[in-house]
């Protein structure tokens, strides 16, 4: 005969113990994903209705230029660091080099009705802000920079 | 005492007062929080020991609370989401010709606020955290369980909120199940050829700086990166500013105060909930609810005093429960294990110059704070015009400073910030909860520990409910937080119902 205290008896395997908590996590966010499907679902349904793929992402509000420019400059931004870098290794010279032109890349994406004065301001915080920071980091607190 | 007085130096007020006008600015700026001042310049600490990376630390955090009054008042836009309330009355004080007093009245609040919670703090959290040390991993088990109900309860979903509070806790539990806490050391959830970037997981810096510094970049890049043209920012003196404007009104102070103080220990609620609950009190005690909304001096006292009231109570759970208050005390917890201290209820006691050191730091920004505010707040009001396609290159670059060099020179923790720039966009765009992933994902693994090792020591579940008193205690708030969430839920539905059907009857 079981009793029920039994039934609350748990007993760890140390050998397999680094799954039990990630297991039961993942079971959870299963069974919570699932109600938010049932609680919140009928009223995303609704909204699928109700207007086409197009007039939704417009009522999103999403600057395409801004927006995709951005998330593509970010990552060329991030893999050009270190190869830049190695030609002159440890002096983070890959970070400067490439904040430059990503300093400006970004601020030309960002501006809005660009002329020669804003253009040259640009110019100047992408030639001014990396070296800043470079100088401040890698030169005074000695830390480490691609 | 010794150690106070070496570490109290000349470099130490500097530092306080840098980070305060740092601060100031990223507050004064709309889309910059204080979250993303603490996470930003985080890598300046890098090379400066705890008591003083605190100093600046503690003064980027009251500094960027603080600032977000200057946008709210001058042009309507809340510069932090805690001064949201402060744009009902502070712009149209604005709009009635009084900015400057508007602003006085604001900045003054907050350092009643910050010094009120500041007091609190100071003789709360070593209360809090002796009763703490008493607690097994049963209790400190539950303690986090009950953080995460509490902050799933104030969001907008409680369900929503739970599930990104668990989803931080699974990404938590990326790589090995950690010898030192007692695990068996095994790979789990990631596949074998990414363990050489993740078996020990993701790194909390690079996560929080890409969750605060470059999500709210690509979400300013979505919306088109527009700046606020600087005719828009007009500071006419108009009435002056005088301090009778605070006849009357201490109960509000303090009320306020109180009410900012009390969220800010609840675990991941932010300074809107504060200030939106302090500013509706102070409309419901007042006698001339009519005059709010008009530019009533008592609604910006409301405001700034509960999101300055907000600094010192979020610090309370943090140091004495190591659980944060807040997303920026979520930072600040990055900031002490960078210097290898563990906040938790034995902070206090083991630390105890770094607490009085810290305590003289809060103290000292919310003065500085208002020195600098109170005398040169037509200078700061300028920062608004600041073009954001100038500023945000270089904030980008300190977030790539902060990542690379967490851990010394590992690529990887780049491109995790970048992993949770983009998931922090898309993942409020899709509804998910960012306060309760982050808290979620700082507690995760000492959840594990606390319930493996529970269930370890004693053998079955029920030990959750029958420990202790504490225990039972705890399952009694869990489930008051559970019962709020579902009461309140079930109110504003109703209340939108009846809106609804007012709409209507009305057409």
């Amino acid at each position: 005969m079981t009793s029920i205290s039994d039934l609350f008896k748990v007993q760890i395997d140390f050998e397999r113990s680094h799954l039990l908590f990630p297991t039961m996590i993942e079971w959870l966010l299963a069974a919570m994903a699932l109600a938010i499907v049932v609680t919140h679902g009928p009223k995303w349904l609704a909204q699928l209705r109700g207007a086409s793929i197009g007039a939704r992402i417009k009522a999103w509000e999403v600057d395409k230029r801004r927006l995709f420019g951005c998330l593509a400059l970010t990552p060329v931004y991030f893999a050009a660091m270190e190869p830049v870098g190695s030609i002159y290794p440890n002096t983070g010279v890959g970070f400067l080099i490439t904040s430059y032109a990503y300093g400006f890349a970004l601020s030309w994406l960002f501006v809005r009705d660009n002329d020669r004065r804003k253009t040259l301001l640009m110019a100047l915080n992408a030639l001014i802000t990396p070296t800043i920071v470079w100088f401040l980091f890698a030169h005074v607190f000695r830390i480490t920079l691609p | 005492m010794d150690a106070i007085f070496s570490s109290l130096d000349v470099t130490y007020f500097l530092l306080v007062s840098l980070g305060t006008i740092i601060g100031i600015l990223f507050g004064a700026i709309p889309g910059m929080t204080a979250t993303m001042a603490v996470a930003v310049c985080l890598p300046m600490t890098y090379a400066l020991d705890l008591n003083h990376g605190l100093a600046l630390l503690l003064g980027l955090y009251v500094g960027g609370i603080s600032g977000g009054l200057v946008p709210a008042i001058l042009i309507n836009i809340p510069g932090t989401p805690s001064s949201i309330t402060t744009t009902f009355d502070g712009y149209p004080m604005t709009k009635n010709g009084e900015p400057e007093k508007a602003l006085k009245i604001g900045i003054a609040s907050s350092l009643f606020g910050g010094l009120f919670s500041a007091a609190v703090l100071f003789y709360f959290a070593p209360t809090l955290a002796d009763w703490a040390i008493k607690f097994s991993y049963v209790e400190k088990f539950l303690i986090i369980l009950f953080a995460l109900t509490v902050i799933a309860s104030l969001c907008k979903s409680m369900l929503v909120g739970i599930f990104s509070g668990v989803l931080g806790i699974w990404v938590s539990l990326f790589g090995v199940y950690d010898m030192s806490k007692g695990g068996n050391g095994e790979l789990r959830i990631i596949p074998e050829f990414m363990s050489t970037y993740l078996e020990n997981g993701f790194s909390l810096l690079p996560l929080l700086i890409g969750l605060f510094g470059l999500s709210v970049i690509f979400d300013e890049a979505q919306k088109g990166v527009r700046d606020e043209p600087a005719d828009n920012v007009k500071l006419t003196s108009g009435r002056r500013f005088q301090w009778s404007v605070f006849m009357g009104q201490f109960a509000n102070l303090i009320r306020s105060s109180s009410i900012g103080t009390f969220v800010g220990m609840l675990p991941g609620v932010g300074g809107s909930a504060a200030s939106v609950l302090a500013y509706s009190q102070t409309k419901n005690f007042s006698k001339d609810p009519g005059k709010f909304g008009t530019g009533h001096p008592a609604g910006v006292i409301a405001s700034e005093s509960s999101n300055n009231g907000l600094t010192g109570g979020a610090l309370i759970p943090l140091l004495s429960l190591g659980i944060p208050g807040d997303s920026t005390t979520a930072v600040l917890i990055g900031a002490f294990t960078l210097q290898g201290i563990q906040v938790g209820p034995l902070f206090i006691g083991e630390n105890r110059a770094t607490w009085d050191i810290m305590m003289i730091g809060l103290v000292a920004a919310n003065l500085i704070m208002f020195g600098v505010m109170y005398f040169a707040i037509r200078h700061i009001a300028k920062v608004i015009t600041v073009p954001k396609y100038l500023l945000y290159p270089g904030i980008m670059m300190m977030c790539v400073v902060g990542a690379y060099a967490i851990n010394s020179g590992i690529m990887f923790d780049v491109w995790t910030l970048f992993i949770f720039g983009l998931f922090g966009f898309l993942g409020t765009k899709l509804g998910l909860e960012i306060a309760p992933f982050i808290i979620g994902f700082i507690l995760g693994p000492s959840a594990e520990v606390y319930f493996v090792k529970s269930l370890e020591s004693f053998g079955t579940l029920t030990i959750f409910f029958t420990k202790s008193p504490i225990a039972v205690f705890l399952w009694v708030l869990i489930a008051i937080s559970v019962g709020y969430s579902i009461y309140s839920t079930r109110k504003a539905k109703s209340h939108e119902r009846h809106a609804g059907n007012g709409e209507a009857f009305a057409k």
